[in-house]
Parts: structure tokens; C-alpha cells; sequence
């Protein structure tokens, strides 16, 4: 599965940025599709310094593409950029 | 006139009746306004059912146990002995530092002036390199321990981020573009002064820096901003300190936290000639002067009509007005004749 991440925002607004593909299961690519089909709640526009999540996954001809705010990002994808950010 | 769904100071009723003789540009411009009032109307129902809640402005701080959630355990209250957790201790005191502040020199009582109750969330989130307010509560993470350390125990993040919640019970800058970048000015100043006022320093010992506290030797760079030299702070600081190098942008909600180096080093400037207890008030009366969408221009104007004013009342130097003019000036600033 290709990825691009891009993580904008926060107190210090460094923007980090994650591209690459990885070797997923069929599971477990499944599981981030799911998190990515989310129907988000209204977006919090009180926040701020809070970190924003441009998340672009992809695999053969499934493509998402999404933004997430802090409070909205799906645990499955949070796992995975931790996962991400600890191998870079 | 409508034209391309640009429609200028017209009444609804005449939208009203233009969409009716099928303007579709009217049409829209009709919906996005009701759509406009509700959520106004919907947001100043929340304020108000806050303001009718008197609070006693406590602390109150939960431990997130390492997990991405707020309000976890309560671990400290207002009152309650210092707790074994260094953290918590210290998000208990720098946040009580920021509120003792904002009431003894502004008489401003907690975030809404109603004593809404402070509530930090400390060890939020594995390693996590951020501090944010989320328009009810703070929250800061340890940090990864290899860039940035424990943002909760600085106290210009500390105040930086209160004063985010003041400024949206004050102007409620819109956190885009340049009412944006005043939203992050405002909460750099309040930060900076605090952080001056906590260290006890006068402003010739003073470093200027926000975050100072919060990255390690290994980050490249000795803080997150500077106010008096934006951009300097580290390798990836890009503010510019004059409107010739403005950042035109998309990225950081069009430069919340680039463009604000503007403002930041004209207050910086201002200090130097009249001093940050001057400075604070003047910023102070500012913020609650300003609105939603002010931009760079309203500030200048807004802030030297305020600065006329509180030297007519006595609270600020004669020289006051001009010192503001000039720094602004500085930066590239200037009133726009009408």
C-alpha cells in the first residue's frame, strides 16, 4: 500500500511528511480502508495549535484521501503513523 | 448587485426576491447567509449558557495516561497537595501563574471572565510533541524526549495556550490567514509577558523566545519562535518580520503560526520604547476591541485608537501612540489614509 502524510499544525507548526509503500495484509489494509471511510463529526473550530492529518492511502484502485483533525483521527490511523514516524 | 454569487450588503428580503426570479448566485448567497446566522446564533447560545455558569476559576488536572484521550483521571484539584507526578505539579502552578496574572493585571477572571474552571490534561498521547486548546481545556504532551520534552511544565505554553481560550471569549479571531496569525500574535505576547513576569526578568533580560523550554540539545535551534528576530529561532523557523517577506501561502492555515512573526516583532519593538507593562495593557484592551476577521490593518488601527485612549486616561506614557506607530511602521505597517 502507498502512503503520503503530511502532518501540519501544532504549538511549533513544523509539518512533517511520511511517503512511501508498505507490505499490509489484506486485514490490515482493510481495517485502515474502514478507518478512512469514517464519517466525521462536525469539525472542532475552537481548536488550536492543534495537529492536522493529511492521510492518502493507496492501493491498486482504491484511493483515499482525507484530513483529519486532532480529536477526529481514527485510532487504526494514528497506529499507523506512530508506526511510521518510529521507523523513520 | 449579484454576480458570480458575489453579493454586497444586500438586504435578504431582496435576495430574497431576485432568487424567486431565479438568480441562482442569490440563491446561494441567501442559504450560505442563514447557514451563517444559525451557526452564529448557535455558538452565541453556548457562550451564553457559559456566562450563566459562575465558576471559581479552579484548577483542575487529569493525567491522559499515555492514551490519545482527555479526562482520563483526575489526579489534582484546586487546593489538593502537590501529587508525586513532577507534571502534574507543574501544569498545576504555571497554570495558576497565567490565571493569578490575567486577574491581578487586567481583573480578568480566568478564560471567560466568569471563572470557567482551568482544565489541563497532562501525558497525553505516546511521545507526543504538541500542546493544544480545543476550545474548552488544554492539553500537552511529554514529547518524544529526542526533540521536544514536557510542554506542559513550560510556562510560555502554558500561557500561550490559556490565552487562546481568552481570545476566544474576547475577539475570537478566526483561526485562518491573518485574523489567524493575530489569534497565535496574542498568544505569543501574553506568553512572552508571563514568561517575563514568572522568570522575574525586566525586558534587557529577557531572550524573547517562545518554547525555549520545551526542545532538547538535539533540536536544531534554541526555540520555536523568537519575537525578536523571527525566523531565527531554528532551522525550520520561516517567520518574517516584515510585511516585505509576508507568507502568502496555503500551508499552516495560510500562516497562523508563519505571519504572526509580523505583530510579534512590533510588540517586541513597542516593549523596547515603552515597556511590557505599557505593552501588555495596550495588547490587552486590543484583543477585546478587535473581531472575527480583523486583519493586520484593523489591528494597527484598532490598537493606536486604543493607545489614544489610554493615554487620555492616564494608564500609559504620552509617548505611547507614536512608539506603537513607529514599531508597526517597522514592520512594514502603516495606516491606510482614507
Amino acid at each position: 500500500m502507498k502512503y503520503k502524510i503530511l502532518i501540519e499544525g501544532g504549538f511549533a507548526a513544523i509539518p512533517k511528511r511520511y511517503e512511501g509503500e508498505v507490505i499490509l495484509t489484506s486485514q490490515e489494509m482493510d481495517v485502515l480502508f474502514t478507518a478512512m471511510e469514517a464519517v466525521l463529526s462536525a469539525p472542532n473550530e475552537a481548536l488550536r495549535d492543534a495537529f492536522s492529518y493529511h492521510i492518502r492511502l493507496e492501493h491498486g484502485n482504491r484511493i483515499y484521501d482525507k484530513r483529519f483533525n486532532e480529536p477526529d483521527l481514527p485510532n487504526a490511523i494514528r497506529n499507523f503513523v506512530t508506526q511510521l514516524k518510529q521507523g523513520a | 448587485m449579484c454576480n458570480n454569487h458575489q453579493c454586497h450588503i444586500v438586504p435578504p428580503h431582496i435576495l430574497e426576491a431576485l432568487a424567486k426570479r431565479g438568480s441562482s448566485s442569490c440563491k446561494k448567497t441567501l442559504n450560505d447567509t442563514y447557514r451563517f446566522m444559525e451557526k452564529r446564533k448557535s455558538i452565541l447560545n453556548n457562550l451564553l449558557q457559559r456566562e450563566a455558569l459562575q465558576g471559581n476559576a479552579d484548577r483542575l488536572i487529569y493525567d491522559s495516561q499515555n492514551q490519545y484521550q482527555q479526562r482520563v483521571a483526575l489526579v489534582r484539584k484546586e487546593g489538593e497537595t502537590e501529587t508525586g507526578d513532577v507534571t502534574v505539579n507543574k501544569a498545576y502552578d504555571t497554570s495558576g501563574f497565567v490565571r493569578d496574572f490575567f486577574k491581578d493585571t487586567f481583573d480578568w477572571d480566568s478564560v471567560d471572565n466568569a471563572g470557567l474552571d482551568i482544565v489541563s490534561n497532562v501525558h497525553y498521547g505516546m511521545e507526543y510533541n504538541n500542546a493544544f486548546w480545543d476550545g474548552d481545556e488544554m492539553t500537552y504532551g511529554d514529547g518524544d524526549g529526542v526533540e521536544f520534552t514536557n510542554f506542559a511544565s513550560a510556562i510560555d505554553v502554558v500561557a500561550h495556550e490559556l490565552a487562546h481560550g481568552i481570545t476566544q471569549f474576547l475577539a475570537n479571531l478566526e483561526y485562518f490567514s491573518q485574523s489567524g496569525a493575530l489569534n497565535e500574535h496574542f498568544s505569543d505576547v501574553f506568553g512572552t509577558v508571563i514568561k517575563q513576569k514568572f522568570l522575574k526578568q525586566d525586558i534587557s533580560e529577557a531572550d524573547w523566545l517562545i518554547g525555549d523550554t520545551v526542545v532538547t540539545d538535539a533540536f536544531p535551534g534554541v526555540a520555536i519562535r523568537s519575537m525578536k528576530a523571527p525566523g531565527t529561532a531554528n532551522d525550520f523557523d520561516q517567520q518574517p518580520d516584515h510585511m516585505d517577506n509576508y507568507y502568502s501561502g496555503m500551508a499552516d492555515n495560510q500562516g497562523v503560526h508563519i505571519n504572526s512573526g509580523i505583530p510579534n516583532k512590533a510588540f517586541y519593538l513597542s516593549c523596547l520604547e515603552i515597556g511590557l507593562d505599557e505593552c501588555a495593557l495596550i495588547w490587552f484592551e486590543t484583543l477585546k476591541a478587535l473581531w472575527r476577521t480583523a486583519d493586520f490593518d484593523d489591528m494597527l488601527e484598532v490598537i493606536l485608537k486604543t493607545t489614544v485612549q489610554l493615554t487620555d486616561e492616564g494608564k500609559v506614557c504620552d509617548s505611547a501612540t507614536q512608539a506603537i506607530e513607529k514599531s508597526f511602521a517597522a514592520v512594514g505597517l502603516v495606516q491606510v489614509a482614507v
